[in-house]
């Protein structure tokens, strides 16, 4: 009797203490600690702009982007200085490789957000396939250093194409660059 | 001598020349690009018209394309016959369960 009580102790309290282990989780944690000692800046993330499906009869009206272009940017040098962020168009084409005529995209100042955003001014560009030419977007002096990360929201990205466009689903791919230098 | 000279000091001068067309080209933004990203964009452009087509490719005999039908469909004669049968059936189903049961229940009262 006692050794039927004891074994069903053992096994109640096997149970009990198991029970809270099998609801138990393993994660990982991962720490990237980056020396500030970089040669460049560097662009870490740039977000794709999509602009929806829209119907050929609508060119010459002004698209607003379905997200918001988000733009990460990591300062890590010893000694900060000057930098500038630019854009270009690059050529949108659809499956049968035709390109999409008179595409114009503006992009509107953001919001930049970081860890001295102080000497960071943002600019507005107006971009053409045919100017193929790289516009600034962001610009910051030599006090500047750290992380940022630079939103332009979605009705601040218009695109416009020509009335001539054929249907089909159009990709191009832009050009970011960020050059350690002032203009 | 002369002509020694004077090729050395064109050659010289040649150097210089590209040298400081090579620098200015260092010094211009293009070089001193640091670092690249790429993003897409991304539309897709339709024809309404020709979606409605591509929608209903029914054609008749002269090749033009016809529209889908906007009548409702209703009842056929046959399909309400068939509807009245099975209400009917049921009901008589239903009925003789509620006599088996009905019946057995008064036996029972009997039997007390």
């Amino acid at each position: 009797m006692k050794c039927k009580f004891l074994i069903a102790a053992l096994i109640s309290g096997v149970f009990l203490v198991s029970s809270p282990i099998s609801f138990a989780e393993e994660g990982t944690t991962s720490l990237e600690i980056l020396p500030l000692d970089e040669a460049h800046p560097r662009i870490y993330e740039v977000s794709d702009l999509n602009f929806g499906r829209h119907e050929v009869a609508e060119s010459g009206t002004k698209i607003s982007a379905q997200d918001d272009l988000v733009i990460k940017i990591l300062d890590a040098r010893k000694i900060s200085q000057s930098w500038v962020l630019q854009v270009k168009l690059g050529k949108l084409q659809n499956e049968q490789k035709q390109t999409l005529n008179q595409v114009n995209l503006d992009v509107g100042k953001g919001r930049i957000q970081g860890d001295d955003i102080a000497g960071i001014s943002t600019e507005a560009a107006h971009l053409t396939v045919e100017d193929d030419s790289y516009q600034t977007v962001l610009k910051s002096d030599n006090s500047v250093r750290g992380t940022y990360v630079y939103t332009i929201p979605k009705q601040a990205i218009q695109l416009t194409f020509g009335s001539d466009s054929s249907i089909g689903k159009y990709e191009g791919t832009n050009n970011w660059r960020i050059i350690n230098a002032q203009f | 001598m002369k002509k020694l000279k004077k090729g050395t000091i064109l050659f010289l001068k040649t150097l210089g020349c590209l040298l400081l067309l090579l620098g200015s080209l260092k010094a211009s933004p293009a070089f001193a690009a640091t670092d690249q990203a790429e993003n897409q964009s991304i539309i897709e452009i339709y024809d309404k018209k020709s979606e409605s087509n591509e929608q209903n490719p029914i054609k008749n005999a002269a090749g033009s394309l016809l529209k889908p039908s906007t009548a409702k469909h209703y009842p056929q004669t046959n399909d309400l016959k068939m509807m009245g049968i099975s209400f009917l059936g049921m009901l008589f189903f239903l009925t003789a369960l509620f006599l088996i049961f009905w019946k057995r229940s008064k036996e029972g009262e009997n039997e007390v």
